[in-house]
């Protein structure tokens, strides 16, 4: 296998990589390294520490390549490792998703209100469970489409839409709660 | 509250506080901090990928195993036969793989054919694990090849494609950094070519290249050489190539040579309307250099302040990564990496036009 998989499926780049080939691996990160970072960040709540889970879970995942069989579930295999990295990262940290702590990071516009208005939203992401967090940090950490998301989350296209639709519903619910309603966000 | 999907609002909402843009893969630098993974991955010889549970199955059946006998028992004869009749050479089996061995620059590797490969500082090259294959997988930097002729294909890897070569020699410069005015990440394999044919090929395409040719590879892009794109005017081509060498040498005075002089100095004059398409600059910088140039009484002397501004120091390496022809085939735009060092990288997007009788470039 040559250098032509590098624009091919999961399974033959992984294919290509198990037998050795560091190019198509690197395709693989070039492919899957954001989304991890996005489903990182959704355990943990914090982007630095999610950049820094994402290179461990692609070293791990290096280490590991030959033992996965199923090369299709290449996304979900990874989404798993993240998951577990990301564990034992809080469990070191011995908290469980915090809020995301970083405000230098979000478009405030310089507006105190606005500040507000978004730690709101990240609140209620928060109080999501886990599952539908997952959902919508991907969703909208960088625009991931539809199909990406599926492959990580090992989800139908359909059961995305669906829980996405659901996951709205309930932060539109929460922060409705929390007086930030439609009505806030015309303005 | 009606349903979720009407509201644009709370997608903008999640958007705005979840939105992150400026993560950035960045595999050599993943690489370079895991280096016992990727030991892991391209050290070891493939295992076999039949699940086991079929395996175990294949060989449970009696029959399986007495024919697996008798086989294991004829290679063992064989083996044995081949082994007295042959010399130690004409025993090596092809798959035979070896430790794969990094050099870094700057030095100079000598591989068993003859072959040599030159490394700049900060240039990084591994060897094929697998005996016999000629080549080596380009990891970073630039590095100058020279393939020892008659022995077969060569064939160097890297991320962005793979160089194949028959007795050549070439360059290659593998690009990573980020533009010093937009941050932009900028990564590519420049590859010339100083003597012979050089293949460099990827999954978007393939470019052939000869004696002082080269070629730009960007990720998940062709190998593009504006030189052999046809889509080109050969005049055009020939102001772009005068462009780059004005660049390499350092030679000001090339470099305005491709400018039309006479054009600048009518519009300075008021002689002739701004058109965007002829000046690169905006209607503002237009009258900016009317009141600039207010002194100036000829094109020569036009062309002597214009240098004066000119800052080009020393050599400097551009890569042509695409060109552009608008519709009509009168106006084309490239975008071009150049690199003043090794940590100082610009891209930019000159642009020539046709007018006046030729081909002139209208912005840097």
């Amino acid at each position: 296998m040559r250098i032509e998989s590098l624009e091919h499926s999961d399974a033959a780049l992984v294919e290509a990589a198990q037998q050795g080939r560091l190019d198509s691996f690197g395709a693989l990160y070039q492919r899957y390294h954001n989304p991890i970072v996005a489903l990182a960040y959704a355990q943990l709540g914090d982007r630095h520490s999610a950049e820094d889970a994402a290179q461990e879970v692609f070293a791990v995942a290096c280490r590991d390549l030959r033992s996965l069989r199923d090369r299709d579930k290449f996304g979900a295999w990874l989404g798993g490792i993240c998951r577990n990295v990301t564990k034992q990262m809080l469990r070191v940290k011995t908290r469980t998703a915090p809020l995301p702590s970083e405000p230098e990071e979000v478009a405030t516009d310089g507006q105190p209100e606005q500040k507000e208005q978004w730690d709101a939203v990240r609140r209620a992401v928060w109080e999501l469970p886990a599952a539908e967090r997952e959902l919508i940090v991907m969703r909208y950490f960088n625009g991931f489409s539809q199909a990406r998301i599926s492959q990580v989350l090992d989800l139908t296209p359909a059961a995305v839409n669906g829980r996405l639709t659901r996951a709205k519903r309930r932060i539109a619910e929460l922060l409705e709660r929390d007086g930030f309603g439609s009505e806030s966000w015309d303005a | 509250m009606g349903r979720v999907n009407d509201h644009k609002w709370l997608d903008q909402a999640l958007n705005k506080a979840i939105h992150s843009d400026d993560t950035q893969p960045d595999f050599e630098k993943w690489k370079a901090s895991h280096p016992e993974a990727v030991e892991m991955l391209t050290s070891r010889t493939p295992q076999t990928q039949r699940p086991p549970v079929i395996r175990r199955m294949i060989m449970n059946a009696t029959l399986v195993k007495l024919a697996a006998a008798a086989v294991i028992v004829v290679a063992v004869v064989l083996g044995i036969t081949q082994l007295t009749r042959n010399s130690p050479e004409g025993t090596m089996p092809t798959t035979q793989t070896v430790a794969q061995e990094t050099f870094t620059g700057p030095t100079t590797h000598t591989f068993a054919d003859g072959s040599t490969v030159q490394l700049a500082q900060g240039a990084s090259i591994r060897t094929y694990a697998q005996v016999g294959k000629r080549g080596f997988e380009h990891i970073a930097g630039q590095i100058d090849v020279t393939v020892a002729k008659g022995k077969g294909e060569f064939i160097v890897t890297t991320p962005y494609g793979e160089v194949k070569a028959l007795g050549t020699q070439f360059k290659m410069e593998m690009v990573d950094g980020t533009d010093a005015n937009t941050k932009e990440q900028v990564k590519l394999l420049a590859v010339e070519v100083a003597e012979g044919v050089v293949e460099v090929r990827n999954a978007k395409g393939v470019q052939t290249l000869r004696k002082m040719q080269n070629a730009v590879v960007a990720m998940d892009s062709a190998p593009y050489d504006f030189n052999q794109d046809e889509k080109l005017p050969a005049e055009l081509r020939g102001r772009i190539a005068a462009m780059v060498k004005a660049f390499e040498t350092g030679d000001k005075a090339a470099w305005a040579a491709n400018f039309n002089m006479g054009y600048v100095y009518r519009l300075a004059k008021g002689e002739v309307q701004y058109d965007p398409s002829l000046f690169g600059g905006s209607a503002e910088d237009a009258e900016r250099l009317k009141q600039t140039v207010a002194q100036v009484s000829s094109p020569e002397q036009m062309r002597q302040l214009f240098l004066g501004t000119i800052n080009i120091t020393g050599p400097v390496e551009v890569y042509v990564r695409s060109v552009e022809l608008s519709p009509d085939g009168n106006h084309a735009r490239a975008e071009c990496i150049t690199r003043r060092s090794e940590n100082h990288i610009v891209v930019t997007k000159p642009q020539w036009h046709n007018f006046d009788g030729g081909w002139w470039q209208i912005d840097d």
